[in-house]
């Protein structure tokens, strides 16, 4: 599948958080953690506001580094949500609702009070 | 002992004061008294007996009168109502005073006057003694028994009895021991019997008493200890109690002040570090899930309507496929049908459902196809929802459990750590603990040593009091010890057979002498051969010449006389005892052939003094010239009565 974006900048809040989610999760890779934000936006209902995210952060990855083995899937998820919200599946809109989801998503668990170890972030994923 | 005078003063017969000089001269040992019947004669035998006797002379005439009634009987009727009787004996014996042998005269003096008690005095040598007069009754009994006395002042006439009966009377019995020396052996053995007993009572009175004493004297002691030995049991289980609550008290501070932490310190620690490792193993794994598809749950709806979409999609591109083939196919169709030249209506019919076909397909292949999915990552995709996820889920949720669990197991560790002793805290709590327990250890040994201790002395209490029971017979045996009672038996056993062979010895002697005076008496000499004296009851046994008992009921009234007085001839010289002979009576029914043998034979040799009481007839001038012709009278005297004047006196000389 044709990937969205070819490499993946992200913001240095973003880095931050996510400096702060390998500590307390000792996952020890960005990408996994990208991943998992990825996923845990896109599982939250609302749109993601579509504010402007600078990339000026030195943290870069590629697609592929970025999905790794669930990469396709990935990709799939995204065109869907961006389907269900109407936004069309165009890949300049995939790239920014990537852009958007991701940054919202490492927000999300970065905020997150009771996400304190890997075993709350695995939980998540049990949960329902 | 001689009589020498006898004073009668008011007895009997005898008005005022008579002398009868009794004075044997050698070799003329016979006294001879002649009087007729009712002169005296016995009342002179009974003045003998009763002055030296009195309360117990053996006198016929008493019979069952009051003593002092007979006394006042035989005050002479004449006398005036305040006179006085008396009657006086002396006589000859030898003293031992002072340990020296000595020839003293002694005068027995009894007075008395009608309805007063007989006084009594002893003179020694002319001088009342008081010794002697206090002590007479046993001093007369010493020098002439009373039961002696009817074998030397007998009657010549009633002594036959002796010889009629089958045993002698105790009391001849009781003389005859004691003039055959057997009466010392006896008293010797009763009185040693009863030495021996008192000595037993005694000694076992004594010894049980104090072995009873000491015995309770025990028994008190040991319940004292007891007591005392209850009491310290008590102590010592309080002080167990004690101990046993501070044992628990520094158990309680040894836990409290996580002692026992301490202990397992070690233990705790490497089990942290294993499950500290483990969670590390655990969290590994969980990091290799989250860096897999499980992130992919979160958006699992996604996912879903995706695959749905994904599945529309190829099902489109099919049937897109598919109108295109078959618009062709329905063209041909129709073309052949044109020529098949149908009716309009079933040309209309076809081409309708052939229309609806074509509609119903490009229906299906509408639709915008936005997500354009490789056919591979809709596979991959329908994979993952399908069974990678769930099972990656199961395994998180696994392994999360896992590690919840070994984190708790930390957590509890942790706590427990937490709470563990300093080493010196440690150190200090344990020997406090170590020392309660060894105090403990310690109480509950003195604790069982006491109750031991008194176990034992409960024990022994029960043996001491079984033994004061038992005492009794114990102390008995016991007493047996002593010398006294161990050899008495023997001793007793000695005198047996001393008194065995003594009386065998004496009766021996006894039985020749009898035998030889009775066939010297006897002038049937050829009647009897020997005479046997049982040993045990005296009774006399005759044998004839044949060896064959005679019974002596077949011995007439004459020969039975001559058989007793042969009896106390024989017992006389036997006993060895130099005694007077009084003799009343003396010749009785016997013929004259017997009365020459008594006469010739018995009188001059009874005794050194012969007292002959005799009427005419039975001394008669005959045998007073026979006995003159041996030299054998000293004296001669005649009792005269006076009817008139109921007097008698005494005159020298003989009826001839």
């Amino acid at each position: 599948m044709q990937p969205p974006v070819d490499r993946i900048k992200l913001s240095q809040a973003a880095k931050d958080q996510l400096i702060k989610l390998k500590r307390v999760t000792k996952i020890p890779t960005y990408n996994v953690l990208c991943r998992w934000a990825l996923c845990r936006s896109l599982a939250e209902p609302s749109i993601p506001s579509p504010v402007p995210i600078p990339a000026d952060s030195n943290l870069e990855m590629t697609w592929q580094v970025f999905g790794g083995a669930i990469a396709d899937q990935l990709l799939i998820a995204l065109k869907q949500r961006c389907h269900n919200d109407n936004l069309g599946t165009d890949p300049e809109t995939l790239a920014t609702q990537l852009r958007l989801h991701l940054h919202r998503g490492i927000g999300y668990l970065a905020g997150d009070p009771n996400l304190k170890s890997i075993d709350d972030l695995c939980k998540l994923a049990l949960l329902k | 002992m001689i009589f020498l005078e006898l004073v009668l003063q008011n007895f009997g017969p005898y008005h005022g004061r008579h002398c009868i000089d009794l004075r044997p001269t050698p070799d003329r040992p016979i006294i001879l008294i002649g009087g007729l019947n009712g002169g005296g004669k016995t009342t002179l035998m009974d003045a003998l007996r009763l002055v030296l006797y009195g309360q117990r002379a053996p006198i016929d005439r008493r019979r069952n009168l009051a003593y002092a009634d007979f006394l006042a009987q035989c005050v002479n009727t004449q006398a005036a109502p305040d006179a006085e009787a008396a009657i006086e004996l002396e006589f000859e014996r030898v003293l031992y005073i002072s340990g020296i042998e000595k020839l003293g005269k002694i005068r027995v003096i009894r007075t008395w006057q009608r309805g007063t008690k007989d006084d009594l005095t002893i003179e020694l040598d002319g001088w009342p003694n008081e010794i002697l007069t206090q002590n007479w009754d046993e001093q007369v009994e010493d020098w002439l028994p009373v039961g002696l006395s009817n074998l030397f002042l007998f009657d010549g006439e009633q002594v036959k009895e002796l010889a009629e009966q089958d045993t002698p009377p105790p009391n001849v019995i009781n003389a005859i021991r004691s003039v055959l020396g057997l009466e010392l052996v006896d008293r010797l053995a009763q009185d040693l019997t009863v030495l021996v007993s008192r000595k037993k009572a005694e000694l076992g009175d004594e010894e049980t008493q104090q072995a009873f004493q000491a015995l309770s004297r025990q028994i008190e002691q040991v319940e004292i200890d007891l007591q005392a030995e209850a009491n310290s049991l008590k102590a010592c289980q309080d002080s167990l109690d004690e101990a046993e609550t501070a044992l628990q008290a520094a158990e309680d501070h040894f836990f409290a002040g996580g002692g026992h932490i301490t202990e397992q310190i070690t233990p705790l620690k490497e089990q942290r570090n294993a499950d500290h490792t483990e969670i590390g193993i655990q969290t590994q794994v969980l990091q290799d899930l989250t860096a897999s598809a499980l992130p992919l749950a979160l958006v699992q709806d996604l996912l879903t309507q995706a695959a749905q979409q994904g599945q529309h999609e190829q099902a489109q591109q099919q049937a897109a496929i598919a109108r295109d083939a078959l618009t062709d196919h329905d063209q041909r169709l129709l073309e052949v049908l044109d020529q098949l030249q149908l009716k309009p209506t079933q040309k209309k019919t076809i081409q309708a459902f052939l229309d609806q076909e074509a509609e119903t397909l490009s229906t299906h292949a509408s639709g915008e196809a936005w997500l354009q999915t490789s056919d591979d990552a809709l596979t991959q995709l329908n994979h993952i929802l399908n069974h990678q996820l769930t099972a990656e889920q199961q395994l998180a949720q696994s392994h999360l459990t896992h590690i919840q669990t070994l984190s708790d197991r930390i957590d509890a560790i942790e706590n427990k750590l937490a709470k563990a002793a300093s080493p010196e805290d440690y150190e200090r709590l344990k020997s406090e603990r170590e020392q309660a327990r060894l105090h403990l250890d310690e109480c509950q040994l003195t604790l069982e040593l006491h109750r031991r201790r008194h176990v034992e002395l409960q024990r022994e209490r029960e043996t001491l009091r079984k033994r004061l029971t038992e005492y009794g017979a114990e102390a008995i045996a016991a007493s047996k010890d002593h010398v006294l009672l161990t050899t008495a038996p023997r001793v007793q056993k000695t005198l047996v057979e001393f008194r065995q062979r003594l009386t065998k010895q004496k009766l021996g002697e006894l039985e020749q002498a009898i035998t030889q005076y009775f066939l010297l008496l006897l002038h049937k000499s050829s009647l009897v051969h020997r005479v046997m004296v049982d040993a045990d009851t005296f009774r006399l046994d005759l044998y004839d010449t044949e060896g064959e008992p005679l019974p002596i009921q077949r011995l007439s009234a004459g020969e039975k006389q001559l058989l007793a007085i042969a009896f106390l001839w024989g017992l006389a010289n036997v006993s060895g005892r130099q005694l007077p002979v009084a003799i009343d009576t003396p010749l009785g029914r016997l013929d004259s052939k017997h009365r020459h043998l008594i006469v010739d034979q018995y009188f001059p040799q009874a005794s050194h003094q012969v007292i002959l009481l005799s009427t005419d007839t039975e001394i008669r001038d005959e045998e007073v010239k026979r006995l003159k012709e041996q030299g054998a009278i000293a004296k001669e005297y005649l009792l005269d009565y006076d009817p008139q004047s109921r007097q008698t006196e005494v005159k020298e000389g003989y009826f001839w």
